[in-house]
């Protein structure tokens, strides 16, 4: 074997060992690769007025999704969680009921007479609600607003929350995730994950109807 | 031909304890690792707490009472002359053994009040049956010596007032509605309790605990390891015995 071929076939080695290595890797860990937002642009994008809010029709999305009865809006259900949809209300629970997102409509009318009814049924919900934080965002390219914090269930469990009320496409909509606040932190980027994950459907004639 | 076989085991060394590292640090090794002992460990951090908190609180106020009567005593008994003194000091004494019985006997109760006898009827509240102790209260607060039959009335009158307000909200209109319902969503969560001694084992998903999980991977790590360790012996075995066929 000449030196040219013994180098050939050391380098080709260490290209094989590298590829078998990412692949590997990549069949081991491809569970983070699922967290992933599936149109995170939309999603992360906080302030880009370009983006026009909602989504024409529920057609062409992700097929792990669950809509609302009247498919205004989509709630991507993450691998190993539940979900289930009351009426307007989809409520996504991690299966061993460590964390849960509730999406539903909002009182019609301005971002900040919602947000107010929703500060009013959390405190109603938790008394000793603590707010940390509130910010303006923008959610599948509605404008919002999120309340986060922490709170005291009636089962004693410490939670953290985040909030939302959306100036939806057609309505104004809410919705509110939980989780322990011992929770891993994985387990806290997932359910933000799943709150920027959420879409919001035109009605079916497609335009978008005069907000009251 | 050597120097490929020493360079290939060096690759496989490599690839084997890398391998390990990152899947260390990838899945977070640690992490699932943490996550589990974080779960076994609070809530016993939190029943030391329930433990310790009331038994704190109860001994803390008898503490400052000991440190008023301490202040009181002293300068009396300095300023006091030789010949009293003696029996003051005695009666000092005994006020302090006094305190400490005190102590000592809230101290027990607060022990006890922290087994699990949740339900068990406080001291002077639910003592209805026994006529011997006062009603204290009774013409003020009717509420606490209500007869149970007349409590389970009122609670029932209630559930049902409360049953009516609900019934009056799935009438309300939509959007309020389903504020309440998310907002109230967080109440589905339940703690991970410890009932008595036994804590119970945090439930696990379909994947599997954190532990197991990594456990499988690094399993799994390994026997890709081993096997690619394996072909490279075959290869090494083979190449010589093509070399011997070739000398020959």
């Amino acid at each position: 074997m000449t030196l040219f071929r013994q180098n050939l076939l050391f380098a080709g080695l260490i290209v094989v060992a590298l590829l078998v290595e990412v692949a590997i890797l990549m069949w081991f860990f491809d569970d983070r690769a699922e967290d992933d937002p599936v149109t995170a642009d939309r999603a992360e994008s906080r302030f880009d007025q370009t983006i026009e809010c909602g989504q024409a029709s529920p057609s062409g999305g992700p097929s792990n999704v669950r809509f609302d009865k009247g498919q205004r809006l989509a709630v991507k259900v993450p691998p190993n969680w539940k979900s289930r949809a009351e009426g307007s209300v989809v409520t996504v629970n991690k299966k061993d009921g460590r964390a849960t997102l509730s999406v539903g409509l909002a009182r019609p009318g301005g971002l900040l007479e919602a947000l107010e009814d929703l500060r009013a049924s959390l405190r109603r919900s938790y008394p000793d609600l603590e707010v940390t934080s509130t910010e303006p965002l923008l959610l599948d390219g509605c404008p919002a607003r999120s309340v986060a914090g922490r709170a005291r269930n009636r089962h004693g469990a410490s939670l953290n929350f985040e909030s939302v009320v959306v100036a939806g496409p057609t309505d104004n909509f809410v919705l509110a995730g939980f989780l322990e606040s011992d929770s891993e932190p994985r387990l806290e980027s997932k359910l933000e994950r799943v709150i920027r994950s959420v879409r919001f459907f035109l009605s079916e004639a497609g335009d978008r109807r005069a907000r009251s | 031909m050597k120097r490929v076989v020493s360079l290939v085991s060096f690759l496989i060394l490599f690839w084997v304890f890398s391998g390990v590292a990152v899947a260390q640090s990838l899945t977070g090794l640690t992490g699932p690792l943490d996550g589990v002992v974080d779960k076994v460990t609070s809530p016993v951090d939190k029943v030391v707490d329930k433990v310790t908190s009331p038994v704190d609180k109860v001994t803390s106020p008898v503490d400052k009472v000991k440190e008023v009567v301490d202040k009181v005593t002293k300068p009396v008994t300095d300023a006091l002359p030789a010949p009293v003194k003696n029996p003051v000091d005695k009666v000092v004494k005994d006020v302090g053994k006094a305190v400490d019985n005190v102590v000592k006997d809230v101290t027990d109760t607060g022990n006890k009040a922290t087994e699990p006898v949740k339900n068990a009827p406080l001291p002077g509240v639910n003592s209805g049956d026994n006529p011997s102790t006062p009603k204290v209260g009774s013409g003020v607060d009717r509420s606490t010596n209500r007869p149970a039959s007349r409590a389970s009335k009122t609670k029932a009158a209630r559930t049902s007032k409360a049953s009516g307000k609900s019934s009056r909200g799935a009438n309300r209109p939509e959007p309020a509605r389903d504020t309440e319902q998310v907002a109230a969503a967080g109440n589905s969560i339940e703690p991970g309790e410890v009932q008595g001694t036994h804590i119970t084992t945090p439930a696990t998903d379909a994947q599997g605990s954190g532990l197991s999980l990594t456990g499988v991977q690094i399993l799994a790590w390994l026997v890709l390891a081993a096997g690619l360790v394996g072909a490279g012996a075959a290869l090494f075995l083979s190449g010589r015995i093509r070399l011997r066929t070739a000398s020959s």
